[in-house]
């Protein structure tokens, strides 16, 4: 994690393109290379390497408006330095003062300490002695570069020695010796490093040809940097090297050319193994990508009180950045739960309102249940009265035929008694007491009828008949007859 | 990566702690809160779930009430006391005249319940000849109220006369 973020510290200030300013020593090339899934190049620009300052900022403008340079970052690749491997004591601290006392021949032009930019890397280290890559560069040179990317209001910076970080950038994925040969017009740079990371480094000029005279040509070349560095190493010289060449000259590199004579040689000038590498990409996507995932490990030029300018600019921007993301998250998430509370609790009133409702309705529910309990009842209690109930109509039609043409009624009483049914009591008179048996029988044969008594029969007097009745005969009877009917 | 320039840090040590005191004293605050009323939704929507089928049962019972309330009206007297009486009177004097009564006398007795319903007896006196006591009974057992006659007294009004004078007593069935 902390590597990645290491490794993404240029991506968090927002830089997202590259200013990519090859100083070679006849031309200079201006690259734009933008950070997108991979790394690519917008557009390059070749002035004469003699171009002043101002016309080279102007250049630069041209290729980046204002708004653009805030976000971009520069890189400026230089050849105009030396690397020496040096051993220094173990107890040795103070290595720039070491190195100035002990080792002048690394400082071939005159003047003092103070002209010269000394970085140096740690490749190796035993008992007695830690090894140094050293890269001295005049000073000069690097304030002049400053300055002019200062003025361009970019907001980072490198000096990068060019070759020493393509063999750095190279030896990060692969274990075994790297020889990196630039062709330019009309010179070759090359530089070498094996598996300890020792470098040598050195330049050749190339003498005027014939382009058809390519294959010799770069024959020739690869002869004398074979040769320096076996001179550095003698018989030690691990022969197993990748070769990467940069070809910026008019040497073919098609079938006439490089590739020609490469093609089908298992050995080259006693090289058991090797490996040719043509960049397929440019030099100056390969290196601002390499700046941009490896900040923290790369030879940077820098004067130390620059670099902590253009790291604190950076930083700078990280932390405004990064302040900015994240209030505007907490923002957002403040927004967020904020509309999601709301909504929620507005459900949950709603919810709450529906649940009164539904406890409403089921009190509603409950009592509609009794009252409709309530109304069954009533209403089998009147269906009982209505349908199950004998009309006494109904009784009051069937008397008549109870009773013969001869006899009479006097009086009739039809009574409906929960406990013992309809009851009929029935008084009259009659000719005669076959008569009374008569009824008896009629009601008898009634089927609804449950019981038939006879109460009394008593003769009646014929001065009373006369007198009630007008009738002026004897054997009239009176009598009284009661019944129940089966139904209530 | 880090941070070299102390300014910087300083910005940045106190941008956490704010960062730390509004996450404490508003996120997390607003979270319980909204995780609170989430799961009230959640609680409630169960319950919520119940309403169709709780509106179903109020459909079919307030349907069942108004079936109910239909049969009983159509069965039984309702209104006010009064008006009940006065209907009843006023149909009891449409069936005098429908059976051909010669008198009717017409004496409310005390009122009762049973269950929800109010029975009201009736006493009734007319006068007439059997046949027309009989249908005027007929007529009203038959009536759209709902009457159960529950004893009947019949008797000639002279001896060996042919009018009957009759005492008839009603109890009307009423719904509360």
């Amino acid at each position: 994690m902390a590597n990645q973020l290491k490794h993404h510290f240029l991506r968090l200030s927002g830089i997202k393109r590259i200013i990519y300013i090859d100083i070679g020593t006849y031309e200079i090339r201006i690259s734009i290379v933008r950070k997108k899934s991979c790394f690519e190049v917008l557009e390059t620009k070749v002035v004469p390497a003699d171009t002043n300052a101002e016309d080279l900022k102007n250049t630069i403008e041209k290729m980046v408006d204002v708004s653009g340079r805030r976000k971009t970052g520069v890189i400026v690749s230089v050849y105009n330095y030396m690397v020496h491997t040096v051993s220094i004591p173990v107890e040795e601290s103070d290595i720039d003062e070491w190195l100035w006392e002990n080792t002048p021949e690394l400082f071939p032009y005159k003047g003092s300490e103070n002209d010269y930019s000394v970085i140096f890397q740690e490749f190796a280290r035993d008992e007695d002695a830690k090894y140094y890559d050293v890269v001295i560069s005049r000073k000069k040179d690097i304030e002049y570069i400053e300055s002019l990317i200062s003025d361009t209001g970019c907001v980072y910076s490198a000096i990068i020695p060019t070759e020493l970080t393509v063999l750095t950038m190279n030896s990060l994925d692969i274990d075994r010796n790297i020889l990196f040969i630039r062709i330019n017009k009309h010179e070759v740079r090359y530089a070498f490093m094996d598996v300890t990371k020792k470098v040598i480094k050195g330049e050749l000029l190339i003498p005027a040809s014939d382009e058809n005279a390519s294959q010799e040509l770069f024959n020739d070349m690869l002869t004398d940097i074979l040769d320096h560095i076996k001179t550095e190493y003698g018989n030690n010289l691990n022969l197993d090297i990748q070769i990467i060449i940069d070809n910026n000259s008019s040497i073919s590199t098609g079938e006439n050319g490089i590739d020609g004579f490469l093609k089908g040689r298992s050995s080259l000038h006693g090289i058991h193994s090797f490996d040719i590498v043509k960049n397929t990409r440019s030099v100056a996507t390969s290196l601002a990508e390499f700046v941009y995932k490896h900040y923290d490990r790369i030879v940077d030029l820098q004067s130390e009180t620059y670099a902590r300018v253009v790291r604190k600019k950076l930083e700078e921007k990280i932390v405004l950045r990064g302040v900015l993301f994240t209030a505007f998250v907490m923002l957002s998430l403040l927004v967020a739960m904020e509309i999601i509370e709301n909504y929620y609790r507005h459900h949950m009133e709603v919810n709450k309102q529906e649940l009164v409702d539904i406890n409403s309705t089921r009190g509603l529910i409950a009592s509609l249940e009794d009252e409709n309990l309530l109304l069954r009842r009533n209403l089998s209690a009147i269906q009982d009265v209505k349908y199950n109930r004998m009309p006494i109509s109904y009784v009051m039609n069937k008397i008549p035929e109870y009773l013969p043409a001869t006899s009479w009624s006097t009086g009739i009483l039809i009574e409906r008694k929960k406990e013992d049914g309809l009851l009929i009591e029935i008084n009259g008179v009659a000719p005669g007491q076959n008569y009374i048996a008569d009824i008896l029988q009629r009601m008898e044969s009634d089927s609804l009828l449950q019981t038939t008594d006879l109460i009394f029969a008593n003769a009646m007097p014929q001065r009373e008949l006369n007198r009630i009745y007008n009738i002026n005969r004897n054997n009239y009877i009176r009598y009284h007859i009661t019944a129940k009917y089966h139904a209530y | 990566m880090r941070i070299e320039n102390k300014r910087l840090k300083t910005i940045i040590i106190t941008y956490v702690i704010l960062y730390c005191v509004v996450v404490i004293a508003e996120v997390i605050p607003r979270l319980k809160d909204s995780m609170f009323a989430i799961q009230e939704v959640i609680k409630i929507g169960v319950v919520s779930d119940e309403i169709d089928r709780i509106e179903t049962t109020l459909f079919y019972a307030l349907g069942e009430n108004k079936l109910l309330k239909n049969e009983l009206h159509n069965a039984t007297a309702e209104g006010s006391y009064s008006q009940r009486v006065s209907e009843i009177i006023a149909a009891l004097g449409s069936l005098q005249r429908k059976s051909s009564l010669e008198h009717l006398s017409v004496k409310p007795l005390d009122e009762y319940t049973n269950n929800e319903l109010l029975i009201l007896p009736f006493e009734l006196s007319l006068q007439g000849s059997y046949k027309q006591i009989y249908e005027f009974i007929g007529y009203f057992e038959r009536s759209k109220y709902t009457v159960l006659a529950t004893k009947i007294q019949i008797q000639p009004v002279d001896a060996g006369s042919t009018i009957l004078h009759a005492n008839l007593y009603f109890d009307l069935y009423m719904n509360l």
